[in-house]
């Protein structure tokens, strides 16, 4: 059991595990965090699980945690980690089952407070539009060659059948589409379940919100983004549906095998992995490459559902004046190059709960955002809200370019549920001008508020540390939950 | 030792599910039927009965236990159907075939993405087996 002994103050807000804590761990271990943060990291196996990442085979630098550490399978959730290209390993329990699960955001030109008297109708047309719910089909039904293209196109393959524009890819993490993604790499029953599911928002903590932003923090960022105070703008949080998790399921399956082949010995038989140059970890990467575009293609079907919606209720070219102003993945593994003791090296990094948050001047984002950084989008929670940050420099050289995802959860599904009735939650949020449309009150209860830590005190500590920087804040308006 | 057939445990973010059983067709059978109560099943107007056959092999008895809960998630949400009965005919440590009993036109209350190894042993116990298993939901 860790216990605050073990953990030793390095800088201000993060904390270390020596790597000589447990015999099996490679690398030391750095958590994000401030005491409150601490405290609930303690308070489940997140620390537990961090260190059984350290003991990953080709790991280099930290087994990393960000503040919204909580405790999953494999990885906590919050984990980053980054082996060493080629023999370093590949691990779908390092990335998880919502392969590219992520956040899109997006802004309307009106102000908020012109929407405020259509916030209903814009959420009921949402909740028609929007298909939502566990395992729900209803978005577009594809043909194999079509599933096939979505999975190596990405994002692309909507805007190129006029669901979107080129600049809503653009400004899309790897502008949609991971070039190393082949179909021929995903399993039949992964494709049969990606056949139906393309423009559906899921459920469990997928939301849609419409939000106006109340703080800005950093009025140049902000300008760059495109962000100004009182403007309304449009959260979407989806990811891979049921082909991204049979992608992981057929993965940690098959190499429950290959580990031993492979003479890999884990702590948890979750953390599977293969060498990233073997055939597993290939047939892996390419997969999960075609699962994250389809998540890239699945939020951009969303985000034309959102316009169609806003010109139904608003008026024609409502929708159209929709803009991307990024989109982001919290589960995946990318090839990446990072300065690692004044080395440049390629590396494989996996962001499982972490969202890459580049610093300036790194091609892999926008023109437009080059000067101040990658936009980071960090949910808060349905009541409170959430933050637009940008990457750091100091994340480039501390944190593999990463920094954290969201609140982070502090209860369990089964306490929410004994401490919030959904139509009590309902209620509230309604009182504080928040409309909510839910497809099920439990759900609702579920993702409480209160399920999830402070969001500002989360964002303070990867602000404050320097891994990321706060531009502005939103407030929701308008909440839908599958 | 609970003598619960299965119970859900508190997890932080996602489900555990601990199944007891008094031999291994039980235990499975336990499984089977506490997935079905945490997927949370809605019955839509068309619902009629609906059986499925499933013929797994394992290396091993957790591989067993996993494939078999994934399975079920699989032909759940691939045919809107919920499987509540299971007549196991064949179940060891590597192998098994079962009916799956159940209805169509089935709404899944609660995501669950996949059932995990993270932690999962099967364990001998006094009066028979005894696992916990971590679902990503």
């Amino acid at each position: 059991m860790v216990t605050k002994q073990d953990l030793t103050l390095v800088e201000p807000f993060v904390y270390e595990i020596s790597s000589s804590y447990r015999a099996d761990m490679r690398v030391a271990a750095r958590l994000y965090a401030d005491d409150y943060v601490l405290d609930m990291a303690l308070g489940d196996r997140s620390i537990e699980q961090l260190i059984n990442t350290a003991t990953l085979p080709g790991i280099v630098g930290y087994a990393l945690a960000m503040p919204d550490v909580h405790q999953g399978y494999g990885f906590p959730i919050g984990g980053v980690a980054a082996t060493a290209l080629p023999k370093g390993v590949i691990s779908p329990g390092g990335v998880g089952y919502d392969i590219n699960c992520g956040v899109r955001l997006i802004t309307s030109p009106l102000r908020a407070d012109a929407l405020r008297n259509r916030i209903g109708a814009l959420m009921d047309a949402l909740f028609v539009n929007v298909p939502a719910g566990v395992g729900e089909a209803g978005g577009l039904r594809l043909s194999k060659q079509e599933l096939r293209q979505v999975l190596e196109q990405g994002a692309r393959w909507p805007v190129a059948r006029g669901h979107g524009r080129s600049a809503d890819a653009e400004h899309t993490e790897d502008r949609g589409c991971m070039s190393a993604a082949r179909a021929d790499a995903i399993s039949p029953r992964a494709l049969e379940r990606g056949a139906d599911q393309l423009g559906t928002l899921g459920s469990g903590n997928h939301f849609l919100e419409i939000d106006e932003i109340t703080e800005i923090y950093d009025e140049t960022a902000a300008q760059a983004l495109g962000l100004y105070l009182g403007q309304a703008c449009v959260w979407v949080h989806c990811g891979s549906r049921g082909l991204g998790h049979q992608v992981c399921t057929d993965a940690v399956r098959e190499m429950q095998q290959s580990v031993t082949r492979h003479a890999i010995t884990l702590p948890d038989r979750e953390l599977a992995c293969a060498p990233f140059d073997s055939p597993e970890g290939q047939r892996y990467f390419a997969a999960m490459a075609c699962a994250a575009n389809y998540a890239w293609a699945n939020r951009q079907v969303i985000t034309h559902q959102v316009r169609q919606s806003f010109d139904q209720v608003l008026g024609k070219g409502a929708g159209e004046a929709l803009r991307v102003v990024y989109d982001v993945c919290h589960n995946v593994a990318k090839v990446e190059k990072h300065v690692l003791n004044g080395k440049t090296r390629e590396l494989c990094v996996h962001r499982k709960g972490a969202t890459r948050a580049f610093g300036p001047g790194r091609a892999e984002v926008p023109q437009d955002y080059r000067a101040v950084g990658q936009p980071v989008l960090i949910p808060g929670n349905m009541a409170s809200g959430s933050y637009v940050l940008v990457g750091t420099d100091k994340a480039m050289q501390a944190t593999f370019g990463s920094a954290c995802h969201g609140a982070g959860r502090t209860m369990s599904r089964a306490g929410a549920r004994r401490g919030v009735r959904g139509q009590d939650l309902r209620a509230e949020l309604e009182a504080q001008q928040i409309a909510v449309r839910a497809g099920s009150m439990s759900g609702l209860a579920e993702e409480a508020p209160q399920a999830y830590k402070d969001v500002d005190r989360v964002v303070e500590v990867v602000h404050q540390a320097g891994i990321a920087r706060k531009v502005a804040r939103t407030r929701p308006l308008g909440v839908m939950k599958g | 030792m609970s003598t619960r057939a299965y119970q859900e445990l508190e997890h932080t973010a996602d489900l555990r599910l601990r199944v007891t059983g008094a031999d291994l067709p039980a235990l499975f059978t336990h499984a089977g039927q506490g997935l079905h109560a945490l997927l949370r099943c809605r019955s839509g107007e068309g619902a009629q009965p609906a059986n499925r056959l499933i013929a797994l092999e394992a290396p091993d008895l957790v591989t067993l236990l996993v494939d078999w809960l994934n399975e079920l998630l699989y032909l759940a949400e691939r045919h809107h159907e919920a499987y509540a009965g299971f007549c196991l005919t064949l179940c060891d440590e590597q192998r098994l075939e079962a009916t799956a009993l159940g209805w169509s036109d089935q709404h899944v209350g609660r995501p669950i993405k996949a059932a995990t190894y993270h932690g999962l042993q099967v364990e001998r116990t006094a009066t028979g087996y005894e696992a916990t298993i971590t679902l990503d939901v």
